[in-house]
């Protein structure tokens, strides 16, 4: 190598490849020009010596820079694909070459200038390092699928440089990815019974950012068009898909292909898929997703009439659901409301693929539907009239163990309507030789009755003792007799105190009406033509032989929690007489247990509610269990009709009561009771959790109550009899503020609480603050009973304590005008009955209910929840604070949780007059 | 070139009875055929077997074309047993990726722990033996022993046909291939710029001391040019 200047300015001259770029050196003589190759050598020992230019010395120390790049194996394909590159360079790369150029530049060289010179150099260098030049890649050239090995290694090399590149820079983007399969259906493959199904891959936690599978594939990671996954994404995929083909054998087909893009399933591969692929593939989590439209639901429709349909007029119904009614069902699938019509299921029967056109709609069918609906075509099943009307009421009716909607047919329908409207409809008038002005409700009750007795149903009227249920059967008996209706006399069955009322009550009411006491060892039923016989049920139990023999119109069994246990000797010897119809009355609210409500109604309908087990399994257990609040709903829909109930308190029932007003006076809790609740919560929630199922529902029911207890007062749930009072509950200051205003106002109340040791601490603060105070308890013998009430009606004392578990039902304190519940009841029904010892007939004054309920605890948030059951409870529920023990965990906490002070709901909340 | 990859480490295993200490898959029964045929006493095979199954083996290291691994490590008798596998060529490799492209599925096999059979003989359609024939695998050891292979290679060549057995991985990597590299195959470093890197290396090295001399008439420049001129 001759002589090269290094004292004067270099020159770097570009040319396109950039290995066959020069580099001129000037001397004080003459200049030199080398290309890259000599150049090379001359910059590499440039670095050491310390007289060479500037420009020399940023040539040179850009060439040491590029040949680290290129040791370090850092080359890439330039764009074009033309030459090589030192590269991609990364943030840090760009950093060191400004960096370079900052401090090389030099005179008219800016640190700009030198960068892109150093730039150049990069290139320059990498290209003429690599001494094979860069081959430029065909579009559409793929080497990293291609199957053949005849495209050489040099294109592959390109490419294969060119992905390593590409690499890095993709490296940041997501690999962890899921698989699922999308149907798709062009009309094409639709009309040969076909569907294709692609696979596609979602970016774990990123379900919007997915791609078809063969994207990874065939489509470059980054840029435009691009996929979007790193690399590594596609083994993720082919791993998934073969878990997939392991789950629905089908799919092997896809992983036998170079691309994994997409399969046509044949009519067998798609009725597998509909059959077993789809549970085997979401069993793993794999989801199917189908175009709009293509799954819509078929869902099966039943068809419920009475046999013989068509003619039947209205006064034919007469009967209808008697003991010789026949009904019969069938069913269909429907689409949407409309059921398919016969053709259409013979058309869906007769498909050989799951793939069929029905009213200009492509849909896919199970193949499992497909074949219920062949077998289902022209059959005609019988139906028994209580389940025909289950059916009609519910709108539900078991086919092969599933629930399908019903369709009632039109004499089903117009029996249904009268049925749910029986309690509403316009009151008939009172009947012919009824002695006596029916009030409004029991001219709705008579109708209720005769309507359902009339189409040969049985009914439970529950109204409050005292609103004339006696009446309303008299009226019923002689009803049916205006209406020619009535065949045979009419049997009440009743406990033995209450047989001289009904006699006295008919021959008052329904004068010439025959009665006759079949009782007692002379009884008889001798020359029986009609009009009442009444009985008691222990006559009834041993006679029911005889009883059984008359063909009764109506019986009735009055008080009939007497039949509550429907396996008693009682209750089944009473389902063997006979009669038309069947009437039950009580007085009890037989809604609280759903066992004895199944006994009554399922005596005077029989069947209505299923056998015993079976109305346990589809009704109790999953009411009692609150798990799904529509079988509630449903179950209320069911009873409903069959069930009329109205109280006192009902507007419109007993309106000579003076108006009562009901509020819920909010206090909040010391920090005494805030420290209490908490840890009490805390403690209790903590061994809750760990329990096991027996001792959970125990330490739930400690919780409540524990918690109860301290809203009440400190020294209750402490047990401190002599405890302070004042200053440590502010139920305690509302109290003392409530019984001033109503003292002044020469008013009495009632205090009631669940617990006697509260009780008693009211007495003693009330005692201490001067006030004459009664207090009744459960275990008050029955004469004191009766001498604090007379004492207190007759105005002795002006606060009446009670404690009473049943709210004293029997008591009489109307000359209360206030009541005070001190703590929460969690049935509102007992709650009612306590408050009604004041708000019954008698009362002439407006009542006043307080209720002691402290912010953000368990009392206000079982109270909100009260609020809002309020009717359904009245339906069905009152399983009251047990069924609080079935909480789950979270629940649980939800409910006692001390919360903040939240919204107050409308203080008042109820008012009657 | 730098297809060593990452070395795959496989911990002592313990005594082993059984299935386990037996080879159930094709290729792993290949593998020991490839061996077995050139052992001349029948019995070594045997004894072999024994050793390795006794867990006096250690950890066995495997990286590209070669596996070794210490026979009663920490033993004042511990040798050092190796195993040497002929590696593939590039364009074998490049065989073998497009067969292994063929189908989707054979990645997700080989994730599996499945060798496939068809992805085998597909590449033995093209000329690529991924089982090591006898002349394939070459065997070296501390011990004094002239057998050859001695005792303490073929255990280590036992066991790797149990390592394999589960992880195909394994026969691959001898073969020349990390796992990472048969999954991306664009993250091979190309020979090309493999080669280059080599000399850039070289010419870094030679500027370190380069002369500083100005070249009119000074042969330690003239010299470093040449030198550098030749790796250009």
């Amino acid at each position: 190598m001759s002589f090269v200047p290094l004292q004067g300015t270099a020159t770097l001259v570009l040319a396109d490849p950039p290995r066959d770029s020069e580099i001129e050196f000037t001397g004080p003589q003459r200049s030199v020009r080398l290309p890259m190759r000599g150049a090379i050598p001359v910059l590499t020992r440039a670095m050491r010596a310390t007289d060479a230019h500037a420009s020399v010395t940023l040539l040179s120390s850009a060439t040491m820079l590029a040949m680290k790049y290129v040791a370090a194996g850092r080359l890439h394909r330039s764009a074009d694909g033309d030459a090589w590159q030192v590269g991609p360079l990364a943030v840090e790369d760009d950093d060191r070459v400004r960096s370079l150029a900052t401090s090389r530049a030099h005179g008219e060289v800016d640190a700009q200038a030198a960068e892109a010179i150093i730039r150049s150099i990069l290139d320059a260098v990498a290209d003429t390092m690599t001494r094979q030049p860069a081959r430029r890649v065909e579009p559409g050239d793929v080497p990293s699928t291609s199957p053949t090995l005849g495209s050489g290694d040099r294109p592959s090399l390109a490419d294969r440089l060119a992905g390593r590149a590409a690499q890095r820079a993709d490296d940041a983007l997501p690999a962890e990815i899921y698989l699922s399969l999308r149907i798709e259906a062009p009309e094409e493959l639709l009309e040969a019974g076909t569907l294709s199904i692609v696979a596609q891959v979602h970016e774990l936690d990123v379900a919007t950012h997915v791609v078809d599978a063969s994207e990874l594939w065939l489509t470059e990671p980054s840029g435009t068009g691009g996929h979007g996954f790193s690399r590594k994404a596609r083994v993720g995929a082919s791993v998934a898909m073969r878990r997939a083909a392991q789950a629905w054998p089908v799919l092997d087909r896809l992983l036998r292909r170079q691309v994994p893009d997409r399969l046509v399933l044949d009519p067998d591969e798609l009725a597998d898929l509909l059959e077993q692929g789809l549970e085997a593939l979401g069993a793993i989590g794999i989801e199917v997703y189908w175009p709009r439209g293509l799954r819509q639901e078929l869902v099966p429709q039943a068809q419920v009439e009475a046999k013989a349909t068509g003619a039947r007029d209205e006064a034919l119904m007469t009967g209808l659901f008697g003991p010789d009614a026949l009904f019969e069902f069938d069913w269909k699938l429907a689409l949407g409301p409309d059921p398919l019509t016969d053709a259409e299921m013979k058309q869906l029967a007769d498909a050989t693929t799951p793939v069929i056109r029905l009213r200009d709609n492509w849909m896919v069918i199970d193949p499992a539907l497909a074949r219920r609906a062949r077998a289902a075509i022209g059959k005609r099943r019988a139906l028994q009239p209580a389940a025909a009307l289950r059916a009609a009421l519910t709108g539900e009716i078991e086919l092969d163990g599933r629930m399908i909607q019903v369709h009632a047919g039109a004499t089903l329908e117009k029996a249904r309507e009268r049925i749910v409207d029986a309690s509403t409809v316009s009151p008939l008038a009172a009947p012919l030789g009824l002695d006596a002005t029916l009030r409004d409700y029991q001219r709705q009750g008579l109708t209720w009755l005769a309507e359902l007795t009339g189409i040969g149903l049985g009914a439970c009227l529950a109204d409050d003792m005292g609103l004339g249920k006696t009446i309303t059967v008299i009226a019923l008996h002689l009803h049916r007799r205006d209406r020619g209706l009535a065949a045979g006399p009419t049997l009440v069955v009743c406990p033995a105190s209450l047989l001289g009322n009904w006699e006295r009550e008919v021959q008052r009411f329904a004068p010439g009406v025959a009665t006759r006491r079949f009782h007692g060892t002379e009884r008889d039923l001798d020359d029986l033509q009609d009009g009442f016989v009444f009985t008691t049920y222990g006559t009834m139990r041993v006679d029911h032989a005889s009883l059984a023999g008359v063909g009764w119109d109506l019986v009735v069994a009055d008080e009939a929690q007497h039949v509550k246990n429907a396996t008693s000797s009682t209750a089944r010897n009473l389902r063997l007489i006979g009669s038309r119809c069947r009437v039950a009355l009580t007085g009890t609210p037989v809604e609280n247990n759903l066992t004895e409500l199944w006994a009554i109604l399922d005596w005077a309908t029989p069947g209505l509610l299923g056998s015993r087990n079976a109305f346990r399994k589809v009704w109790a257990a999953p009411i009692e269990s609150g798990a799904d609040p529509t079988v509630a709903r449903k179950f209320a829909q069911l009873v409903e009709p069959f069930l009329l109930r109205r109280r006192k308190s009902d507007p419109g029932i007993a309106p000579e009561l003076p108006p009562k007003t009901e509020t819920d006076q909010l206090v909040g809790l010391t920090r005494e009771q805030v420290v209490l609740y908490e840890t009490l919560v805390r403690e209790s929630m903590e061994r809750i959790v760990s329990a096991d199922e027996d001792a959970r529902r125990g330490l739930v029911l400690a919780l409540l109550t524990g918690l109860k207890q301290i809203c009440n007062h400190p020294a209750h749930y402490l047990r401190q009899p002599n405890g302070r009072i004042k200053g440590r509950s502010e139920k305690i200051d509302l109290l003392d503020e409530l019984l001033g205003t109503i003292l002044s106002e020469d008013g009495s109340v009632l205090l009631f609480t669940q617990y006697v040791a509260m009780a008693r601490l009211l007495e003693r603060h009330l005692a201490t603050a001067g006030v004459p105070t009664l207090f009744l308890h459960g275990g008050t013998p029955i004469p004191a009973r009766e001498r604090m009430v007379d004492a207190f009606q007759a105005g002795q004392a002006p606060v009446f304590l009670l404690s009473l578990k049943a709210g004293g039902t029997g008591l009489n304190l109307t000359r209360a005008d206030h009541v005070i519940h001190v703590d929460r009841w969690w049935n509102p029904a007992v709650e009612d009955q306590a408050t009604d010892r004041a708000y019954r007939i008698g009362q002439t004054r407006p009542v006043q209910v307080h209720r002691l309920v402290t912010e953000g605890t368990i009392e206000q948030r079982i109270g909100e929840l009260l609020a809002r059951k309020r009717g359904l409870a009245d339906a069905v529920l009152g399983a009251g604070e047990v069924a609080l023990t079935e909480l789950s965990d979270a629940e649980l906490h939800d409910l006692v949780a001390l919360g903040s002070a939240r919204l107050r709901p409308d203080r008042v909340r109820r008012a009657h007059g | 070139m730098a297809e060593t990859g990452d070395p795959l480490v496989f911990a002592r295993r313990g005594r082993v009875r059984g299935p386990s200490a037996r080879s159930n898959s094709w290729w792993a029964r290949a593998w020991v055929r490839s061996f077995e045929e050139t052992v001349l006493e029948a019995s070594d095979l045997i004894t072999a077997r024994a050793l390795a199954r006794a867990g006096r083996l250690g950890a066995v290291m495997v990286i590209s074309g070669m596996a070794s691994a210490v026979l009663d490590p920490g033993s004042p008798t511990a040798v050092i047993a190796q195993v040497r596998v002929r590696r593939l060529d590039g364009p074998a490799w490049s065989a073998f990726d497009a067969e292994l492209a063929r189908e989707a599925g054979h990645l997700a096999a080989l994730e599996s722990g499945e060798l496939p059979a068809d992805l085998v003989e597909h590449a033995d359609d093209a000329g690529v033996e991924i089982v090591p024939g006898p002349g394939d695998v070459d065997t070296a050891c501390e011990c004094d022993s002239w057998a050859q292979p001695c005792l303490h290679a073929l255990a280590l060549l036992y066991q790797l046909a149990w390592l394999m057995d589960s992880n195909p991985y394994v026969l691959l990597l001898l073969r020349g291939r990390t796992r990472e590299q048969l999954q991306d195959p664009a993250a091979v470093l190309p020979a090309e710029a493999d080669e280059a890197a080599a000399r850039a290396a070289t010419i870094l090295a030679l500027a370190q001391d380069a002369p500083t001399g100005h070249g009119l008439a000074d042969t330690a420049v003239a010299a470093y040019d040449d030198e550098v001129s030749r790796l250009l």
